[in-house]
């Protein structure tokens, strides 16, 4: 029988050790965290505040400087506002599109399957072939563009190249691509509801839009809620897309921040521009991130 | 609760093997990131990664070029780098396709930055001398010997590449635009058979023009390049304007604002011509008559169209206007010298008349090394297609392209940008989109005045 202190000593040096196995094993993660996580944000931070071409020479300090061209440029209003308007147009469209295909692909139909499956597709295809499958179709010499619109005796519009017609393009073919998720989300989300509360409405009489409208929409609210903020985020990082059909242009009618970074840093090799810009990028996400994770905690539970 | 049941797992072999791999693994990405921040061009460069080829394998030296011209322009030169290494057994060069030039540049800033680099590069005119204001070009100087020097170069191309003697940039695939037109179509319009005199006479040939139907619709007069500013620099000039004189800006001026809105009625008023995705790609499939591009898309336009291709000097209109524009290599300054000397073998090779001669067949490029066309196969060529004539001939009237794209680095996409936005919209308006773009261009000529006076000073 060993004596009691004896004891306690042997758990606390199996507890230091258990430490050190649990440190050993974070470390790497911890490591891969603060390599490609943590310090690349802390350096751009830093280099925000640097004038630094990236070809020789050092960043050199500039102060709050990047940051005021930006602010007081109106190209990068305009930047912003796109950024509104992508963002803003394909969320409305994701939730609509998404929720009534969803409504219908959860009906028992045949080939329920198949269907799905079609509506699924394109989010798992990279975005650069998305991009120029969408070119294809939306090229007014010998695209499908130019049939469609010539059945109604017009011309069709020169979508990529048109200032008024790029940004359509670019949002038709983000909720090409991105819609078939947002369905599938709304899918597990019908496939989750209560049969209850449709039975009751029913036995009051209730109609099948009724039903829909002041049933079936609040209780997915949540879901709604986790799409827009899924896609909204998704819209920020919106790159393949563009570089493949637009280039941000014609001149900036395409421009979105992620874009702009993207342009500034590397093609105006202007790592200071870019980095502030990836700052405001940074903070527009984080407080999209903070209300998402707010509204979680406080969602409406109707169970 | 034995200790040793806590300390087993830790102690098989196999798990701190991999422990130790992964800790290996980590600290490598750290210590090149490290070592990438503190490189300032002093230091001596790493090679990118390559992917030589069994046959090729046991050479000395290997040597990557990076490349900005693809598809079939690409296919030549690959054609040709694989005929070099073929030619000798102490090096293997291996040409990688970086996507155009605007990619290409931007991708060699960052390959400066990690510290590890091609020993080759091709850059546009429009790019090299960015680099050049930074000090990591090689001077070639020193390379050249009695057989192989500058004087085996046609002048004025090759002296776009010399700063205070000293060249840091050798011609390879020049150009000049031309004014593609589709003759058949000049034919049913009952056109001449030649490319339009001035801009005003392309006009005045709409109408008839666009009496000729392509695929069930009226055919495009002209389309414009959107992705470019060389062409429509090409028309500011023909207008009498220019958009840098030197550093000094010049596209608010009357010139460039004229052309802007001769070009602006085109395309809104009389609905003749409209900016194109792919100028050419619609050029050689017969929707539109006439396009202006570089000499190099002939070949190209050549394989595509199934009419008969017509390549005439570009129209002008106040005056001509002919900008020389494309490509050459540059070596990197920090590249170790055995590199260094290796990589200057392989441009010795490309720029030796039989094989200048053979790059210009295979791609319509100008022919920059003067005794190419003596090469019986150019001369042939030269002798019998007007086509590939007209780039040559076109060469006498050009000049170097304006100084503000060249050497501020975020000149070409803004002027690209503008072009774009008074094209792509009948309600913009020129002098406003133009007076933007200056005071962008002066704001960045300004950033480089002092590096730019050290070297052209």
């Amino acid at each position: 029988m060993p004596d009691p202190i004896e004891r306690r000593r042997g758990r606390r040096r199996r507890n230091r050790r258990e430490y050190g196995v649990f440190a050993l094993l974070i470390l790497p993660n911890i490591a891969m965290v603060l390599t490609f996580e943590y310090w690349p944000v802390l350096y751009n931070a830093y280099l925000s505040m640097t004038r630094w071409n990236m070809i020789s020479g050092s960043p050199v300090w500039v102060g709050l400087k990047n940051y005021i061209n930006l602010f007081t440029s109106s190209q990068f209003h305009q930047v912003l506002l796109n950024t509104l308007v992508f963002g803003g147009f394909v969320v409305i469209g994701s939730v609509l599109i998404g929720l009534a295909l969803a409504v219908l692909i959860n009906q028992k139909l045949h080939l329920r399957g198949i269907v799905r499956t079609a509506a699924f597709a394109p989010y798992v295809i990279s975005g650069a072939a998305v991009a120029t499958l969408w070119l294809f179709i939306f090229d007014p010499n010998y695209g499908l563009s130019r049939v469609v619109f010539s059945w109604f005796g017009a011309s069709s519009p020169h979508w990529t190249t048109d200032s008024a017609w790029a940004m359509p393009a670019l949002i038709i073919a983000y909720l090409w691509k991105g819609t078939g998720f947002v369905a599938i989300v709304y899918l597990a989300g019908l496939q989750g509801l209560p049969e209850e509360y449709d039975e009751a409405a029913r036995i009051d009489g209730a109609g099948r839009w009724t039903i829909f409208r002041r049933i079936t929409l609040p209780l997915l609210s949540p879901v709604t809620f986790f799409v827009m903020v899924i896609t909204m985020i998704g819209t920020f990082q919106a790159y393949d897309l563009i570089a493949v059909m637009t280039n941000g242009g014609p001149g900036i009618a395409t421009t979105t921040l992620s874009w702009f970074v993207y342009e500034r840093a590397f093609k105006a090799s202007d790592a200071g521009g870019g980095a502030a810009a990836a700052v405001v990028l940074f903070f527009i996400l984080l407080a999209l991130t903070a209300l998402q994770n707010a509204y979680s905690q406080r969602k409406v539970h109707y169970q | 609760m034995n200790p040793r049941n806590l300390r087993s797992p830790l102690a098989l072999p196999s798990r701190r093997a991999f422990l130790g791999l992964g800790a290996a693994g980590l600290s490598a990405p750290l210590l090149a990131s490290c070592a990438g921040g503190a490189n300032t061009g002093d230091s001596e460069l790493g090679q990118v990664d390559f992917n030589a080829p069994a046959k090729y394998a046991d050479r000395e030296m290997n040597i990557v070029m990076w490349s900005a011209t693809g598809g079939h322009n690409g296919d030549v030169l690959q054609e040709l780098v694989t005929k070099f290494n073929d030619s000798q057994e102490d090096i293997y060069a291996e040409v990688q396709f970086q996507g155009g030039y605007e990619e290409s540049g931007p991708k060699l800033t960052a390959a400066l930055q990690a510290g590890s680099v091609p020993d080759i590069m091709m850059f546009a005119d429009t790019w090299w001398a960015r680099f050049l204001l930074n000090d990591v070009l090689e001077p070639l100087d020193d390379y050249f010997d009695d057989e192989f020097n500058g004087s085996n170069y046609v002048e004025t191309l090759y002296n776009e590449g010399v700063v205070n003697g000293s060249t840091y940039w050798l011609s390879y695939g020049r150009s000049t635009p031309l004014m593609y037109y589709n003759k058949d179509v000049f034919a049913e319009a009952g056109l001449p058979d030649r490319g339009p005199e001035t801009w005003d006479e392309l006009r005045e040939w709409g109408p008839a023009l666009r009496e000729v139907q392509a695929a069930g619709k009226p055919i495009g007069v002209h389309a414009f390049n959107p992705s470019d500013d060389w062409p429509f620099m090409a028309m500011i000039w023909q207008f009498g304007g220019r958009i840098s004189e030197g550093l000094d800006i010049q596209i608010d001026q009357q010139g460039a604002v004229d052309a802007g809105n001769w070009a602006q009625e085109f395309i809104f008023e009389d609905e003749f011509g409209y900016l194109s995705q792919s100028p050419t790609t619609d050029f050689g499939a017969g929707v539109v008559a006439t396009t202006v591009g570089s000499t190099a898309s002939l070949r190209g336009i050549y394989e595509e169209a199934d009419f008969e291709v017509g390549a005439a000097f570009l129209p002008s209109q106040v005056t001509t206007g002919v900008p020389t524009g494309g490509n050459g290599w540059s070596l990197l300054k920090g590249v170790p010298q055995e590199r260094k000397d290796a990589a200057f073998e392989v441009l010795k090779f490309l720029g030796s008349p039989e094989n200048a001669a053979a790059w210009t067949l295979g791609t319509g490029y100008l022919p920059v090394v003067t005794e190419a066309v003596n090469e019986p196969e150019l001369a042939d060529v030269l002798a019998e297609d007007p086509n590939f004539s007209a780039a040559a001939d076109q060469l006498e009237i050009s000049e170097p392209t304006d100084a503000v794209r060249t050497f501020v680095t975020d000149s070409t996409s803004t002027i690209i940008s503008g072009i774009q936005e008074i094209l792509s919209a009948q309600s913009t308006d020129v002098q406003s989109t133009f007076d933007g773009v200056a005071d962008s261009l002066r704001d960045g000529a300004e950033q480089i005045q002092d590096s730019y006076e050290q070297w052209y000073g």
